[in-house]
């Protein structure tokens, strides 16, 4: 069975090291360009295929309608209906107006926030070949945070709205320095990767600690930023980073086929007429601009990123291009979920959704990691 | 995500209480004036929820941490040769304008000042060779507790950490430094001017408020609690705690309930609604969330919004130096207020 060079660290197993993977390609879904994917089990077939994107999409929309109608002021369904279609064709003035107005935002950045987690979360584990990575494996959020806490204490800003165009350029950057970091010359490896952007991580948390630690202005503001939480935001924030959630989205869906290809080692993806690091870089580069829109608007979430493709893989298997259409459907989900259970658990006070997140999101990845383990 | 590094920073909300030390050199403490009968009231013993302090002879070189007890002291004729550097608020003295004004008053040195927050700067203390630590309104632990006490007699909270009704807290100063005389006429005197403001604002009466910060977690603010002295300067100005917001339950160990936005409509029959900022970027952040403008007071302008630390401060502890200061600043902030009750 083909396999780069690469040693893993002990604990950690490459996809491809699976012996049922060797030589095993996949019919593709209709319409979808063939392409080897390595498969623990028979890959998703049409049918299925259907089934899974249906039931990702309900969930999705179970989600939302959730997230707008249900919360610590309650509210009938008539009413949540009423006032979303005055809020749409106009500014409601009743108190269930408001209400419902200011869930919209939240849903918003939660469908937002929860597919550029999800999404990238697929693409850190499938480019580092790691299923323990999640989106800040390579920096980017903390380099994220380190610019926007830069901003705050030498530049002067300070309004939330900006925030995407301090947390892009700071993310980008950081993932070109961990790309050259660990680029040897073979270019950069998995393992490479993986300790570079944790080291990157490391020295920028103390960078922002130390900046928000002796500067109490910056720290008030750094703190009210560094709790993720889908409330308290408004529909701006998400306008300013739509575009570049869009770009990222986009250009993530299509790397499903070099992950396909990545997950068998690099010199078999470059057998296969794949440029591994061209891959590399353009998936990094999505999951980037996923990361740093979604860090930009809500602050750090955790473990949507790392939960996520591993529930959906537990169902559609180990075929990228699916795991991330439907890591897309149900990182929203998952979310937006968690942001419901928020609302209603600490009354009347608010649960933080960061804090939900890991509590929704550990059984559920337990039994994902629990199925897949019969099924392997 | 990155989950380590913001527990550390959630982990460190005192964090604006204290940093960065400034290392002044101390004082020598100047001559304390004997009354007669503080001689004689020692030694004395002060119950506090960490231990006992053991007081032997009338203290001369106090050192202060926390809220309020640098005040206090100074007003019973003992200026301290320490205070914990004030960070939020402060003047250029590391303290507060009002203790400042007051020691140079006398014509005191100033205090040293020397870190405090969650990691209090116990070497400074020690130089200070202090033989009084006062710590009543503080957020010291039992460990700081134990070895502040071993060096010389601590007085801490009666119950919980920042927890103490501001007479206690007088008073308890008073029977550490065989003042209590003093400090039951200063007392008296923070409620004599308390009632003679109340009486000269007829129109503050029975008027409804809530206090409230909108910069700790996002879509939630923070509602003072009776029993917090922002909210007894208020009650004792005539005002009255909404009834609804009286219903709210403290979040565990402290004087303050959490309300998700979600449930303004409680605060619908606050006449008045009080509120700080840090800065005008959190007050930006409170403000654009829709349900709190929805707020009826929010809507009519009856807010009395503080964005000046010093004020901010004055008004969130009471003592016999920092109320008449504040006064004359809060009370203007108050009456525009009221004013758009209607």
């Amino acid at each position: 069975m083909p396999r780069s060079a690469d040693s893993l660290p002990p604990g950690v197993r490459a996809e491809a090291a699976d012996p049922a993977a060797a030589g095993a390609s996949a019919p593709a879904a209709p319409g979808a360009p063939a392409g080897p994917a390595p498969a623990r089990r028979a890959s998703v077939g049409a049918g299925r295929g259907a089934v899974l994107l249906s039931a990702g999409a309900a969930l999705l929309v179970l989600a939302v309608v959730t997230s707008l109608a249900v919360g610590a002021h309650q509210l009938s369904p008539g009413e949540v209906a009423a006032s979303l279609w005055t809020e749409l064709t106009g500014t409601g003035s009743t108190y269930a107006d408001d209400v419902v107005a200011s869930r919209i935002p939240r849903t918003v950045l939660g469908i937002m926030a929860g597919a550029a987690l999800a999404v990238a979360g697929v693409i850190m584990q499938g480019l580092t070949r790691n299923p323990l990575a999640d989106p800040g494996i390579l920096g980017v959020n903390a380099g994220a945070a380190a610019a926007m806490v830069t901003g705050m204490a030498f530049f002067g800003a300070g309004a939330a709205g900006a925030n995407v165009w301090l947390a892009l350029p700071g993310a980008l950057l950081t993932v070109v320095v961990v790309y050259g970091l660990s680029s040897g010359r073979r270019g950069s490896t998995p393992v490479r990767l993986v300790l570079a952007g944790t080291v990157m991580s490391a020295v920028l948390m103390s960078y922002i600690q130390a900046v928000a630690l002796t500067r109490p202005d910056v720290f008030t503001m750094y703190r009210f930023w560094a709790v993720g939480s889908l409330s308290g935001r408004t529909l701006e924030q998400a306008q300013d980073v739509l575009p570049f959630f869009l770009v990222g989205l986009a250009a993530a869906l299509a790397t499903g086929r070099s992950l396909n290809a990545l997950a068998l080692g690099e010199e078999a993806a470059a057998s296969l007429g794949l440029h591994p690091q061209a891959a590399k870089i353009t998936g990094a580069l999505a999951a980037t601009l996923l990361c740093a829109s979604a860090t930009a608007a809500v602050g750090p979430i955790g473990f949507v990123g790392l939960a996520v493709p591993h529930i959906v893989r537990s169902f559609a298997g180990p075929d990228h291009r699916w795991l991330l259409v439907l890591s897309a459907l149900t990182g929203p989900a998952l979310l937006l979920f968690a942001d419901v259970l928020g609302r209603l658990a600490a009354q009347p006070g608010e649960l933080l959704t960061g804090v939900v997140t890991a509590l929704l999101g550990a059984p559920l990845l337990i039994l994902a990691v629990r199925r897949m383990r019969a099924v392997a | 995500m990155k989950r380590a590094p913001k527990a550390a920073l959630l982990a460190v909300p005192a964090l604006l209480l204290g940093l960065s030390g400034c290392g002044a050199e101390a004082s020598d403490s100047s001559p304390v004036e004997e009354s007669g009968t503080a001689s004689a009231q020692f030694p004395v013993t002060v119950e506090s929820a960490l231990g006992e302090a053991v007081i032997e002879k009338k203290p001369e070189r106090v050192v202060t941490i926390g809220w309020g007890s640098a005040d206090t002291a100074v007003a019973l004729g003992t200026t301290p040769v320490g205070v914990e550097e004030v960070t939020w608020g402060n003047d250029g003295h590391g303290n507060y304008p009002w203790v400042t004004e007051a020691i140079e008053e006398r014509g005191d040195d100033l205090p040293a000042t020397f870190t405090g927050g969650t990691d209090i700067d116990i070497d400074a203390i020690v130089a200070l060779e202090p033989d009084l630590i006062l710590a009543p309104n503080s957020g010291i632990t039992q460990e700081d507790f134990d070895i502040l006490n071993d060096l010389a007699p601590t007085v801490a909270y009666p119950e919980k950490a920042w927890n103490i009704d501001w007479d206690d807290q007088i008073s308890v100063i008073g029977k550490a430094l065989g003042e209590p005389e003093a400090a039951e006429e200063a007392v008296a005197g923070i409620k004599t001017s308390l009632a003679d403001s109340a009486a000269e604002h007829p129109e503050f009466a029975g008027k409804t408020f809530a206090y409230v910060w909108g910069g700790g977690a996002p879509g939630s603010l923070v509602l003072y609690n009776e029993g917090d002295a922002r909210v007894d300067m208020l009650t004792a100005l005539g005002m009255t705690v909404a009834p609804e917001v009286k219903d709210i339950p403290s979040s565990e160990g402290s004087f303050t309930s959490e309300l998700g936005l979600e449930n303004a409509e409680k605060l619908n029959n606050v006449d008045v609604l009080f509120t700080w900022y840090n800065d005008e970027a959190e007050q930006q952040r409170t403000e654009e969330q829709r349900l709190f403008a929805s707020i009826p007071a929010v809507e009519r302008d009856s807010v009395v919004r503080n964005l000046d630390r010093q004020v901010g401060m004055g008004s969130s502890f009471l003592t016999p130096l920092s109320v008449p200061w504040v006064l004359d600043r809060f009370e203007p902030m108050i009456e525009e207020a009221v004013a758009k009750v209607g």
